[in-house]
């Protein structure tokens, strides 16, 4: 029976209704460069004599999404830790809309419009045993009008929620439901609604898809399509070949801490983005070949 | 519909939850008497006898609400830690440092009315025991030390520091520190409730009750415990949302310090009126039982505290009326803990095989 049916069509019967797997979007309105990393550099957290970021540099135009490919553990990691502020760059430094970012604090990301969407979301991205309301307020909890004077505003928490949670479409049975017992998409989504909520100028999305359902991809897709084509930038880390090449603009490859190609999405192809993640320069394939 | 019935079946889970600790309790009371029948004596005449020590008359109620201040606070100061992740075996130490200092303070700063002198006493003695607890949080913050090693060594530091510091204080030859100033005494509750009078319990008792309601407060409606408890469940996730976790691990610490110290600063002001030497041995290691019978609740530590309480100061008409040794009580105790924190055993025995997970 297999053979009678395709991806497309299990999607759909899967969702309940039509399901866009390849995205159809526009092409990019460029603007100024958003993102800006300038020789950057990292060692590794455990080995200081190893170079895991070694001279990277990239630019994030407005209205454009910019995809990392490349095998997992070549440094993709290491970049969004630094540029998060998890970890320290040893040399180089980052800009964000003009102002310097390099080794900011994680408390202060969102308040530089910086929204993120870690790789992990149950270890670093939510707060299993914390409410889904109290999981929404997570990094901006301490600032009004969510506390005054050290105090949380309950009140407000709950109207945050209240919300977002029909905005993002999180299906639960209340806002005070524990993070942990939502399906993975619908986790996914409260990191979402949290970190689009400030209205970010630069999202850094890592793996933002990995086992979620089909249709909470095709809801985060449009969600960061959405932004794109409002003139913000999108930094994509995936290790999904499919998903870099249907959302990016452009696609920088990664291997063993450098940046080994950036190329347009439009000149290349799986195969020969696979070439370059494992190492080779300048693969002379075909286009479809 | 089905959401209804998942609303139903939620509640039952957390009932089934809530119902886990006093199961543990009816158990630990049915071993008990297993073990007395063994030791060839009867087991109801034993817990008639007491029950009636501990609750027989208002007197006796007041000494077990005075038995249970101690450990409510050491309860609170190991439950806030836990919320932060942190296992503070250090509650003893840190408890003896508060009574250590407040004893001091209540019989050598002299010539301040009450209610300068009373404040003081009380908060210098909680400082101290909030820096006592700042070295194994700023090891563990800075550095990785575990916590369980440096308490643990901490408390015989302080084990120790309290027997020399009694020696050279003593003007006695009791093995106590000198009386505290009228200045620096809690007051009997009796003074207020004529049916207290002839009971121990203090002021402090109901000081113990306000800081239960601060805690729980401090820890669900703060930006300091939503931080905490943040950290607590998930530290990766705390950081990623801009929480410093070194910055919490010190803070809570400190608290649970301060809060160790006030069951000290209790027992000097409110009981003894100066430092004896053995005041409150082991009253550390009850709050971690008093701790985990709650669950890390700052309210249902009042009512653990009180239970676990009143097995101690039923303890003693118990020996002397029904002849059970006391020491029935510490098995008794063990017991209970035993069976919270294994409380798989308790579903398995109360609700049978099949598995849930309950969180």
């Amino acid at each position: 029976m297999t053979s009678e049916t395709n991806e497309k069509e299990l999607a759909k019967m899967m969702v309940g209704r039509e399901v866009i797997l390849y995205v159809e979007k526009q092409p990019p309105k460029l603007g100024k460069d958003v993102l800006l990393i300038k020789d950057l550099y990292c060692k590794s957290k455990t080995e200081h004599n190893i170079l895991k970021l070694k001279k990277i540099n990239l630019t994030v135009k407005k209205g454009e999404i910019l995809g990392i490919a490349g095998v997992a553990g070549n440094g993709q990691n290491e970049l969004l830790e630094v540029l998060t502020g998890l970890q320290k760059a040893s040399s180089g430094n980052i800009f964000v809309n003009g102002k310097d970012i390099t080794n900011i604090s994680p408390k202060d990301i969102k308040f530089n419009k910086i929204a993120h969407i870690p790789e992990d979301r149950q270890k670093r991205g939510l707060v299993l045993n914390y409410s889904i309301a109290e999981n929404l307020i997570m990094g901006y909890h301490f600032k009004k009008p969510f506390a005054k004077n050290g105090i949380i505003q309950e009140d407000i928490v709950n109207k945050h929620a209240d919300d977002l949670i029909p905005k993002f479409d999180i299906r639960t049975p209340s806002k005070d439901t524990k993070a942990r017992s939502l399906s993975g998409g619908n986790q996914q989504k409260i990191i979402i609604a949290r970190e689009f909520f400030l209205d970010p100028e630069l999202l850094i999305a890592s793996q933002p898809t990995r086992g979620v359902d089909v249709g909470a991809i095709e809801f985060i897709h449009r969600r960061i399509l959405e932004l794109r084509d409002k003139g913000r930038g999108v930094l994509l880390i995936s290790a999904e070949l499919q998903e870099i090449m249907s959302l990016s603009d452009r696609i920088a490859v990664m291997y063993e801490g450098e940046i080994v190609a950036i190329v347009d999405v439009k000149d290349t192809t799986e195969n020969q983005l696979g070439l370059m993640m494992a190492g080779i320069k300048n693969p002379k394939v075909k286009r479809g070949g | 519909m089905n959401k209804k019935n998942n609303q139903k079946r939620l509640l039952m889970q957390n009932l089934k939850k809530q119902l886990i600790p006093v199961l543990a309790v009816l158990l630990a009371l049915l071993i008990g008497m297993i073990i007395l029948l063994i030791a060839k004596r009867n087991p109801i005449e034993a817990y008639i006898a007491l029950f009636k020590g501990s609750f027989g008359d208002l007197s006796r109620f007041g000494d077990t609400l005075q038995r249970s201040t101690p450990i409510i606070f050491t309860g609170l100061a190991v439950a806030f830690a836990f919320r932060c992740g942190l296992f503070n075996i250090g509650v003893e130490g840190q408890l003896l440092i508060g009574a250590l200092v407040s004893a001091y303070v209540g019989y050598y700063v002299k010539g301040l009315p009450m209610i300068v002198h009373l404040p003081l006493t009380i908060i210098s003695g909680m400082i101290a025991a909030g820096i006592w607890a700042a070295i194994p949080a700023i090891l563990k913050a800075y550095r990785g030390v575990h916590e369980v090693i440096t308490t643990i060594m901490l408390n015989y530091i302080a084990i120790s520091l309290l027997a020399y510091s009694i020696e050279t204080l003593r003007n006695s030859p009791i093995p106590k520190t000198p009386d505290i100033l009228d200045s620096a005494k809690l007051a009997k509750l009796g003074e207020f409730l004529p049916f207290f009078k002839d009971s121990s319990v203090n002021i402090g008792f109901v000081l113990a009750i306000v800081t239960c309601f601060l805690v729980y407060f401090i820890l669900w409606k703060t930006v300091l415990g939503y931080e905490v408890r943040a950290v607590g469940y998930s530290p990766l996730a705390a950081e990623d949302g801009g929480i410093k976790i070194s910055k919490n691990i010190i803070y809570a610490m400190i608290i649970s310090g301060m809060l160790a110290g006030l069951g000290g600063v209790e027992g000097v002001l409110g009981l003894k009126h100066s430092l004896v030497s053995g005041l409150y041995d082991g009253y550390g290691f009850e709050g971690i039982a008093v701790a985990l019978l709650a669950n890390n609740n700052p309210i249902g530590i009042i009512i653990s505290g009180i239970l676990l309480g009143s097995l101690s100061s039923g303890g003693l008409y118990m020996d002397m009326a029904a002849n059970v040794p006391q020491d029935i009580i510490k098995i008794i105790q063990a017991l209970i803990i035993f069976f919270v924190v294994a409380n798989q055993i308790v579903r398995f025995i109360v609700y049978g095989k099949k598995k849930e997970v309950l969180l």
